[in-house]
């Protein structure tokens, strides 16, 4: 298989004590913050140890040696980050929420000045709230990160166990947020006029970075990542449906029959996504004059667009695939489907 | 003295002379060192080594598929590489017959 990119769907190979370790290598790794790239990367070195020592039957002590937690620093320091550019990851995560906050604070900014408002671009924007949620997030997740590293030392905790304790924090994360950022920071306020433009330049910022990131490490596309992945999950999917069935049908009937339901579901989600937005558009017409209602289908459109040609990637992608095997008059088997890197 | 302070250096030029014999990969690296009796010193050094060794390019690295599938990086010395390794060669003989004269005298 050519799917060098999804090291996730080997991790299923390994099996008893091999998985475990797996598992508690990844719970350490995973909590100390590193970069997602340099993670998936160490894992990746891993879980080919682990796969291959446990193909030719040899301990993990001889792989790992006596010392788990020695083995997992090291492995860290091997990718070795600064601590701006820590920071400047974590902070990946808000690039979408800033972009956002960035679209509505202009929307209303324009929807102001048509509504008469004396220079709308001059009103403050409260940013105390987005502040104390990047702070108290940030936070949290330090101390929790700290306690799971040496939880993950106790033979006690799986791997399972972590995941409720990760749901557990993100909930407690977003209680903290909504409850605490009302009384912290209250007093930052920015103009309009400089809180657009900053949005707008930390999105770039940050999505430069990102891409420069992953031409650097050659990481795989999106595109290809989704592509090799969706073609894993079609091959699991008749593989159930051939234990499910007594009387199943060949690989290239279930593709042709699978493939047409997901177009006529799509056909479907297009369909109720335009009279949404139709409805959007007449509510909003009955009461507002012409002229607003014109600059509110503009402002809409240009927000549905992006969104939509990003959802839709995942249909032009199965359509590819689509196209591939009956060009190639094969079956999802054929592991030429499989996109390189 | 820690034993593994005195063989970091040691190490280094054990891993670059595995990686000098032919292109190879981690976990057949970890085994050799096993093999030649650094059982306890392991614990997840190779990796360091490694990034250290490709920093100074003195091994280069190329992504490949590993036979039961997942992605494995393979490592081959570089020119430099070689150069540095007989260069440590020369000077580890020349301390170690020093250390012989002096200790066993």
């Amino acid at each position: 298989m050519e799917q060098e990119d999804v090291y996730v769907n080997y991790i299923r190979l390994l099996k008893d004590e091999y998985k475990e370790t797996f598992g508690r290598i990844d719970i350490y790794i995973a909590s100390h913050g590193l970069v997602v790239d340099n993670t998936s990367e160490i894992m990746e070195d891993v879980l080919d140890l682990l796969l291959t020592a446990q193909e030719n039957h040899v301990p993990i002590e001889n792989i790992i040696g006596k010392d788990f937690e020695k083995f997992c620093n090291q492995l860290i320091e091997s990718h070795k980050e600064s601590i701006v550019e820590r920071f400047l990851s974590y902070f990946q995560w808000f690039r979408y929420i800033a972009l956002l906050l960035g679209i509505l604070e202009l929307i209303a900014m324009i929807f102001d000045y048509l509504d008469g408002v004396e220079k709308s671009w001059n009103i403050p924007v409260e940013v105390g709230n987005l502040c104390a949620s990047i702070i108290i997030s940030f936070f949290i997740a330090f101390l929790f990160n700290i306690l799971r590293k040496k939880l993950v030392l106790k033979k006690w905790y799986t791997p399972k166990l972590d995941t409720v304790f990760v749901i557990f924090l993100v909930v407690f994360i977003i209680i903290s947020c909504f409850f605490g950022s009302d009384y912290l920071f209250s007093f930052i306020l920015i103009p309009r006029f400089l809180f657009i433009p900053l949005t707008f330049i930390f999105f770039i910022f940050m999505t430069i970075r990102k891409r420069k990131q992953k031409k650097e490490n050659h990481r795989p596309s999106f595109y290809k990542k989704v592509h090799n992945k969706m073609i894993e999950d079609y091959r699991k999917e008749y593989e159930k449906y051939q234990k499910k069935q007594e009387n199943h049908i060949d690989v290239k009937t279930w593709y042709e029959k699978k493939y047409k339901k997901e177009l006529f579901y799509q056909i479907i989600t297009n369909i109720i996504l335009v009279i949404i937005l139709l409805g959007f558009i007449i509510f909003v017409s009955r009461d507002s004059e012409m002229f607003d209602t014109i600059i509110f289908i503009i402002i809409i459109t240009c927000i549905e667009i992006p969104i939509f040609s990003f959802f839709n990637k995942g249909n032009r992608i199965r359509k590819n695939i689509y196209n591939e095997i009956k060009k190639k008059n094969t079956d999802i088997y054929d592991d030429s489907l499989f996109q390189k890197e | 003295m820690d034993e593994s302070q005195l063989l970091k250096g040691i190490l280094e030029a054990c891993v670059l002379h595995i990686i000098s014999q032919k292109e190879t990969y981690g976990y057949q690296i970890i085994i050799d060192l096993d093999q030649a009796g650094f059982h306890n010193i392991i614990e997840g050094t190779l990796y360091p080594i490694l990034t250290r060794l490709e920093k100074k390019e003195y091994i280069s690295c190329r992504k490949g598929k590993s036979p039961l599938g997942p992605t494995r990086k393979y490592y081959s010395i570089t020119p430099l590489g070689q150069k540095s390794l007989d260069e440590y060669l020369i000077v580890y003989q020349s301390v170690i017959d020093k250390t012989n004269q002096l200790l066993f005298k």
